[in-house]
């Protein structure tokens, strides 16, 4: 019995060493759940703190920037008012009596405390959380394209699940043939994303625009995501590898906005009934 | 008791340093070094092994909160200190350690310092990235990004080194 003991006893360190390792696993594991809050990541109060401390220098420092892209979405975003269009005035009304009423969509603008592009996974932390009505699964759009989906949130902060991630997986469209693909990122630069699933019979072009699809639940349409790079064909396959290059510089970003979307319950509930298999 | 001190204080500046600069650099999401690392390569050769192991793992998982990885440092870095004692053993001859058992960083000669710290440093930063992508399609690109990221770290730590950036042990 003791010699049994005595030989579990320097075995402690192989012990100690696997348990370890298995919490670590454990970890690993848990940060790819979507949780309301958790102690455990960059939505936590101390963290979240300590990064808008950092992130409130860098904001001073490219003041001149950030003003700049938000001009341009401003002066984007007016010209998309009704006012401004002459032709397609009746069209407009008409789409929008549908809409009547409360709005679809709800935005909520927040700062980037912090942001990494390093990781195979990457994730962005903001500085809104609960208190603002900020819910896991909704949208973040920055001034030059989609950014990401809310993962954790805390009582004044977020994170968010970036498109440089390998959880993200967002539906997307070429605009000009209305063929929809999905955005993946394969983990070696972050400005350039893989436009997936287009069939070789479409016919795209460089340069040509791709945005969000009218499938996703979390994404409001046609917000931009970014422009055709480069386009592959390999033998015998029948879609295309695109390179898409991302409109958002995440290494630039500071301002988001996170939209809510009001019928995104409604639909999930609908669809959690069919079984795909 | 200084020494505990010592240890905590390069503890805090290296957290500091890993998660707001080194953590942002990502030069085409290539470069990504965790030059933190350094606080678990310089325990003094005395402690005790679990006590390495604990002290990497609390080490890995602050990292971890701050980079959104769950608990990928957390394993890495107690990859590297269980295999810290059977390495030192081999890469460091036994007359360069103090009574106290401290790694003497300027005393270790450059080559054995180097050799010491890049095996150590390319296990811990191959280690994360391939849990982190799980993908053996990807071998060769983590590999890559091992190697590279492991110089990017290992020069940081040589110019820790030089500027002693570590309390010395005068009051």
């Amino acid at each position: 019995m003791r010699a049994i003991l005595r030989f579990l006893f320097g075995l402690r360190l192989i012990f100690l060493f696997i348990a370890l390792e298995t919490l670590a696993i454990v970890l690993i594991v848990r940060q790819n759940a979507y949780h309301r809050a958790s102690f455990f990541n960059s939505s936590n109060a101390f963290a979240g703190k300590l990064y808008t401390q950092v992130a409130d220098v860098r904001y001073f420092l490219s003041l001149k920037s950030i003003n700049d892209s938000l001009a341009a979405e401003n002066s984007r975003l007016l010209a998309q008012l009704p006012q401004n269009r002459e032709i397609e005035t009746a069209t407009w009304l008409i789409n929008d009596s549908s809409a009547l009423g409360s709005p679809r969509y709800t935005y909520t603008s927040a700062k980037v405390v912090n942001n990494t592009i390093g990781y195979r996974n990457n994730y962005i932390t903001l500085n809104k959380g609960i208190n603002a009505g900020i819910e896991p699964r909704m949208a973040v759009i920055g001034p030059n394209g989609i950014v990401g989906i809310v993962k954790d949130v805390s009582a004044n902060f977020s994170t968010v699940i970036s498109v440089l991630n390998k959880n993200a997986r967002i539906s997307a469209k070429l605009l000009k043939s209305e063929t929809t693909g999905t955005i993946v990122w394969e983990g070696s630069n972050y400005r350039v994303a893989k436009l997936i699933e287009i069939p070789i019979h479409i016919e795209v072009a460089i340069g040509d625009t791709v945005a969000t699809s009218q499938y996703s639940n979390i994404f409001p349409e046609n917000i931009f995501i970014g422009s055709v790079k480069d386009i592959q064909k390999t033998e015998g396959s029948s879609t295309y590898q695109i390179d898409v290059l991302l409109g958002t510089d995440y290494q630039r970003l500071s301002f988001v906005n996170i939209v809510g979307n009001k019928m995104q319950a409604e639909r999930d509930s609908l669809e959690r009934q069919l079984s795909y298999d | 008791m200084i020494e505990v001190f010592k240890q905590l204080i390069r503890w805090g500046l290296l957290l500091l340093l890993q998660v707001f600069l080194f953590n942002r650099i990502g030069f085409f999401s290539l470069f990504n070094p965790f030059i933190y690392v350094f606080f678990i390569l310089m325990l003094p050769l005395a402690t005790s092994r679990s006590l390495l192991l604990l002290l990497a793992f609390i080490t890995g998982f602050a990292v971890d909160i701050f980079s959104n990885t769950g608990g990928l440092h957390a394993f890495a870095s107690t990859l590297i200190a269980f295999i810290r004692p059977f390495w030192v053993k081999i890469a460091i001859p036994r007359s360069n350690y103090d009574e106290l058992g401290n790694i003497k960083l300027k005393e270790i000669e450059f080559g054995q310092f180097v050799i010491y710290t890049s095996a150590l440093l390319f296990i811990h930063h191959f280690a994360l990235y391939l849990l982190e992508s799980l993908a053996w399609g990807d071998l060769l690109w983590i590999s890559g990004k091992s190697i590279i990221n492991t110089l990017i770290s290992l020069l940081t730590i040589l110019a820790f080194r030089y500027f002693d950036l570590t309390p010395s042990k005068k009051p």
